[in-house]
C-alpha cells in the first residue's frame, strides 16, 4: 500500500514521440498474474505506470477531479482484473475504456460539459519550488484544454486518446466502440478543426 | 501562420487544414516532420503529448483501502495457506482436523481483517480475493460458497474474445454510457458488487451443508435460515456480515461504505 501512496512522488518520464514505451519493461504478462493472485506490489507497479498517464488524459477532458477520478478508474481495475486476458496494449485500452466511462459517468453527475481548472488552481497546487514549472506546463496544458473544448466530443476524444493517451487507431477504437476507419476520420477532422481554431489566433498575434 | 505567408505557388495558398490528408496526419501524431505551415499544429500535438508527463496522482483513501485490503490478504494468505494443501478439502476428515489448527491462526487473521472477511463473503473484494477469503471460510468453518460465485457483471469488466484482425488482446465490454459524444446506446450498467436478486437460487451465496440454495442467504448447520446473512455455527444471524466461529460480527466500516457508494454512482445511479 505504502508504494502506491509513495507513487505520488514520482513522475512518468520517457514517452517518446511516435514510439510508446513499454511501461512494464517487458514484465506485464507476470505482472498481471500477480495483480490476478492478489498481490499488491504488482498492482502498485501498474499503478506507477499508469495512473499519471490516465489522470492527464482526465484533465485534459475538463474533469473536475482528475486525481480522485483516476483512483476510481483503478478502484475499477482492481475489482475486474481477474476477468482480464490479453496483452499490454490490451490492457491499456480497456484502462482508457473505464477512464472514459467514469469521466462519462463525473459529467452526467455534474450534469456539465467540460471545463478546465483556471490556471491559478494548478499553481497553487503546486510547491513552492515547482510553481515555475507548473506554470509553465499549466500554460501549454491550458491551451491543449481551451483548444479541445471548442472540438465536437467525438473528435475530442479521438484527440486526446491518441495524444494524451497515446493509444493506437484500433486501440482508440476499442475503447470508444468505433471503427478504425471512424477513428482515422475523426482525427483527421479533429486536426483541421485545430489548424483552423489555431489560425485565426496566430495571425492576431 | 495565415497560409498565405510562404513561398509563392498555388499550393502555399491552401489553408494549412487543408494539408492534412491522411498521411500528413500519421506523421503529425507519430511527432515527424511535416509541411512548415502546420508548425502550429506540431505544437499542438507536442503540447497534447507534453500533458501526461505529470507527476503521479495521490491516490485516493477508497483506492488505498481497497489496496490494503489487497495487501492484508496476502499477508493473511501467505501465513495460512501456503502451508496448507486445497487437496485436503476433499477429505472432511482432514478438513476437521485441519480446523482446530488454522482457526487459529485465522482467527488471528480474520481479527486483524474481520473487514476483508466480510467484504470477500460479500463480493465487494475482487474476484481473485474474495475467491480466497470465501476459501479460507470454508476451510476453517462449515460454510460453504455454492454457486457461482461470480460478482454480477459489471460494464467495466473486460471482454476476455480476440478481434478476428488480431492485436487487440482485449475489447472491453461496451461503449460509455450516456457519452454526448458516443454513438451507441448503452443499457444501464449493473453495480458490480450488488448481490443478484435474492430469490434465485444458485447466485454464488454462501448455504451450509445440507440446505437449499434457494434464497440467496448463507446460513450454518443447524440454523434456521434467518436475514439472509452468513453465520457460522452457534452464531445468531447477525447483520449482514459472514463471522467466523467465536468472532465478534464483522462490521464493514465507513471505507466501505464509501466504496459501495461510490461504485453506486459510477454505475449511474
Amino acid at each position: 500500500m505504502s508504494g502506491v501512496e509513495g507513487a505520488a512522488n514520482d513522475r512518468v518520464h520517457g514517452h517518446g514521440e511516435g514510439n510508446r514505451p513499454d511501461r512494464f519493461d517487458g514484465q506485464f504478462p507476470a505482472i498481471l498474474e500477480a495483480v490476478q493472485s492478489g498481490d499488491p506490489e504488482a498492482f502498485d507497479r501498474i499503478f506507477r505506470s499508469l495512473a499519471a498517464v490516465v489522470a492527464a488524459y482526465l484533465a485534459a477532458q475538463g474533469s473536475a477531479e482528475p486525481d480522485d477520478l483516476t483512483s476510481e478508474v483503478f478502484v475499477g481495475v482492481l475489482r475486474n482484473i481477474d476477468r482480464f486476458e490479453g496483452d499490454e496494449a490490451g490492457f491499456r485500452s480497456w484502462v482508457f475504456t473505464i477512464a472514459h466511462r467514469r469521466l462519462t459517468d463525473e459529467r452526467r453527475r455534474a450534469g456539465r460539459q467540460p471545463t478546465h481548472e483556471p490556471l491559478t488552481a494548478a499553481a497553487n497546487m503546486a510547491a513552492p519550488d515547482q510553481v515555475e514549472d507548473a506554470i509553465e506546463q499549466s500554460l501549454s496544458s491550458d491551451r491543449v484544454q481551451r483548444l479541445c473544448e471548442r472540438l465536437p466530443g467525438d473528435q475530442r476524444n479521438v484527440l486526446l486518446l491518441r495524444l494524451v493517451a497515446q493509444l493506437t487507431v484500433s486501440e482508440v477504437a476499442t475503447v470508444l466502440d468505433k471503427s478504425p476507419g471512424a477513428v482515422r476520420e475523426l482525427q483527421r477532422r479533429g486536426l483541421r478543426s485545430i489548424s483552423r481554431i489555431i489560425e485565426p489566433e496566430g495571425a492576431r498575434r | 501562420m495565415t497560409g498565405l505567408g510562404g513561398p509563392s505557388g498555388l499550393d502555399d495558398l491552401r489553408n494549412p487544414s487543408e494539408l492534412l490528408d491522411a498521411k500528413t496526419v500519421d506523421a503529425l501524431i507519430a511527432g515527424h516532420p511535416v509541411d512548415g505551415r502546420l508548425d502550429d499544429l506540431v505544437a499542438f500535438v507536442h503540447d497534447a503529448r507534453a500533458l501526461a508527463d505529470r507527476p503521479v496522482p495521490r491516490p485516493s483513501p477508497a483506492l488505498l483501502e481497497v489496496v490494503a485490503r489487497l495487501s492484508s490478504w496476502a499477508t493473511a494468505r501467505t501465513n495460512t495457506l501456503r502451508s496448507s494443501d486445497r487437496r485436503h478439502r476433499s477429505s472432511v476428515a482432514a478438513s476437521v482436523a485441519r480446523l482446530s489448527a488454522v482457526s487459529k491462526i485465522a482467527a488471528g487473521a480474520l481479527v486483524g481483517a474481520t473487514s476483508v472477511a466480510a467484504a470477500g463473503a460479500a463480493g465487494v473484494l475482487p474476484e481473485p480475493v474474495g475467491r480466497e477469503v470465501r476459501h479460507l471460510i470454508e476451510i476453517t468453518t462449515p460454510i460453504e460458497f455454492s454457486g457461482n460465485a461470480e460478482a454480477p457483471d459489471s460494464p467495466d469488466r473486460p471482454r476476455t474474445h480476440r478481434p478476428p484482425s488480431g492485436g487487440q488482446g482485449v475489447h472491453p465490454t461496451s461503449a460509455p454510457a450516456n457519452d454526448p459524444s458516443a454513438a451507441k446506446p448503452q443499457a444501464e450498467p449493473v453495480r458490480p458488487d450488488r448481490p443478484p436478486h435474492p430469490q434465485q437460487p444458485g447466485n454464488g451465496h454462501a448455504t451450509a451443508p445440507g440446505q437449499q440454495p434457494g434464497n440467496g442467504h448463507t446460513t450454518a448447520p443447524g440454523q434456521q435460515p434467518g436475514n439472509g446473512h452468513a453465520t457460522a455455527p452457534g452464531q445468531q444471524p447477525g447483520n449482514g456480515h459472514t463471522t467466523a466461529p467465536g468472532q465478534q460480527p464483522a462490521v464493514a466500516g465507513p471505507q466501505d461504505d464509501r466504496l459501495a457508494d461510490a461504485d453506486l454512482t459510477d454505475q449511474g445511479n
